[in-house]
């Protein structure tokens, strides 16, 4: 099956700032429609630039990028690609146009010259899927964190795209309006099959997803499942990332007890391997 | 506070005022604004006063909103005031005091100026308390369209337009937290003359122009990801249509203005 988004030998530096140093290093991956990926890594990894190379905001110093099929140089077709890969960038204040929340959603649309009666439609639609429609009529800046992100998630599923970029977007966001946007990203992932990328700090996010990519100055380091990157702890060291709690946790209460690691991503998880300490335990003292 | 400045805002609900076409509503305030400066007899000032009390009775807009607007220029507007009636020496001399006169010509003048300026502000208000931005913008771009023939970047004017009232909101919110940052500094806004206070505007503006111009970058690269090109073919979501109110409304008021004409030119 051809990949969603192919990265080929992959080189970026900025033009401007710290000319000729490498923000990304010979990149080579290669994502499938309907993956769920996080991608994480300290500041400067340049694992945002890379957000912004997925929709060809920025362009290949070296190298190929093709999304479905469509090399991001083709300077004909970019919005072609841009309607395929969605990006929901950091701050929700920033990247809302519009006043209004509906007439938010309708950017895009409106720029893609879509027909009134479907723009009507597909601005239903969109903010259906985020669970906002109550909120149509709503002035922007009347809304919470989360949901003012979940109007920008509305503005890119308008689009309809087949892959979402969420670049940072739970990062300023409190723990409620984290875990609304958290949901829908699931819900777009299992419902629609949508393509999620998801660049984050939060590890707690990075359990949910299918395959993670761990990035450092440029370079990718490894890409695995979650359970095999946070039972890596070589690996954890060299990126300076910090595992899930719970996962620490256990980690550090098998070290203490001279028990076999094991890696445990959540609570529910935890609870099952402790329940079974616990019952060895019983068996040793009878 | 900052917060009470109400310019350029919009006040939900559902009056006559509120669904009239903007274009209805931006003719009207403008014609409204060209009567004002060319009637000069008192009464139709008490007339044109009592005619935007009656709108803002009618769209259930308190007053109190636009008078925090008006409270910002109130010393502008009382030392033009006090200079005006100084100054003018024509006419019949009311009342004297050593070098001072006042003169009947100077009072009528006055006050002349000085219901123009606080009836310009409460009908320029009303105009955005009742209209939605969006709005707004659609209803100026469709009066300039015509410009596009001539090579006026009409779309684009319109944009700015709308991203600059969508972000008063974003800006005054900022705007207060860098007040407070400075001030958790140490930093003195509240007391000092003019200039010390004209000064203290410095740390307060250059890190909010910062901001913005990091905010407009952003949400460049944002508009960009959503496929808006700069001199693209784009679609409407909403259109605007005049309807029977439109009409109605727009000759009643049409009707009123001529009406205070005519007392202007005949009774003095």
């Amino acid at each position: 099956m051809r990949p969603l988004i192919d990265v080929n030998g992959l080189h970026f530096s900025y033009l401007n700032e710290n000319f000729g140093k490498e923000v990304l290093n010979d990149l080579n991956f290669s994502i499938q429609q309907g993956e769920f990926i996080a991608i994480v890594g300290h500041n400067g990894s340049g694992k945002s630039t890379l957000a912004k190379l997925f929709n060809a905001i920025f362009l290949p110093t070296s190298g190929t990028i093709f999304v479905d099929g469509i090399d991001t140089l083709n300077k004909e077709l970019i919005f072609e690609i841009r309607k395929q890969v969605g990006v929901v960038f950091q701050n929700p204040d920033n990247q809302i146009v519009a006043t209004l929340v509906e007439e938010d959603v309708a950017f895009a649309p409106e720029n893609l010259c879509v027909s009134q009666e479907k723009i009507g439609k597909i601005v239903d639609r969109a903010l259906e899927m985020v669970d906002m429609k109550k909120f149509k009529k709503s002035a922007v800046h009347t809304l919470s964190g989360g949901q003012k992100q979940r109007v920008a998630i509305a503005g890119i599923l308008a689009m309809n795209p087949k892959c979402i970029v969420f670049d940072e977007s739970t990062s300023m966001l409190d723990p409620v309006g984290r875990k609304e946007v958290l949901d829908v990203m699931k819900k777009l992932n299992r419902e629609n099959k949508t393509t999620i990328i998801n660049i984050t700090h939060h590890m707690e996010e990075v359990v949910f997803a299918n395959r993670v990519i761990v990035m450092k100055d440029g370079e990718i380091l490894k890409q695995d499942t979650p359970r095999n990157i946070f039972s890596d702890e070589d690996l954890l060291k060299k990126s300076g990332l910090l595992a899930p709690q719970v996962t620490e946790f256990l980690n550090t209460l098998c070290g203490e007890l001279a028990l076999k690691k094991r890696t445990v991503l959540d609570v529910d998880e935890c609870v099952e391997v402790l329940a079974e300490i616990l019952e060895g335990e019983k068996i040793g003292d009878s | 506070m900052i917060r009470d400045i109400t310019i350029g805002q919009y006040v939900c609900g559902n009056s006559v005022l509120h669904r009239l076409d903007p274009r209805t509503k931006i003719l009207s305030t403008v014609s409204y604004i060209f009567a004002l400066f060319l009637i000069d007899s008192l009464w139709c000032y008490v007339l044109n006063f009592s005619l935007i009390l009656i709108f803002y009775l009618i769209c259930g807009i308190s007053l109190k909103m636009v008078l925090n607007n008006v409270k910002p220029i109130l010393p502008i507007l009382i030392l033009t005031s006090i200079i005006n009636l100084c100054v003018i020496r024509d006419g019949e001399a009311v009342f004297s005091f050593w070098i001072f006169s006042l003169t009947d010509r100077a009072i009528f003048f006055t006050l002349t100026i000085f219901f123009r300026i606080i009836l310009l502000i409460f009908s320029s208000s009303l105009l955005t308390y009742t209209t939605l931005p969006v709005d707004l913008t659609r209803g100026i771009e469709k009066m300039i369209k015509p410009l596009a023939k001539i090579r006026f970047p009409v779309e684009e004017i319109a944009m700015m337009i709308s991203i600059a009232l969508r972000f008063i909101p974003t800006l005054i919110l900022e705007a207060e937290k860098i007040i407070c940052a400075q001030k958790s500094r140490g930093f003195n806004m509240e007391t000092g003359g003019f200039i010390k206070r004209a000064k203290c505007m410095v740390p307060i503006l250059l890190p909010l122009f910062v901001c913005a111009f990091k905010r407009a970058d952003e949400l460049a690269v944002a508009m960009e990801s959503r496929c808006y090109r700069v001199g693209g073919q784009r679609t409407s979501y909403k259109t605007l249509s005049f309807k029977k109110l439109d009409i109605f409304f727009a000759l009643g008021f049409l009707a009123v203005l001529t009406m205070v004409f005519m007392i202007n030119a005949f009774f003095r």
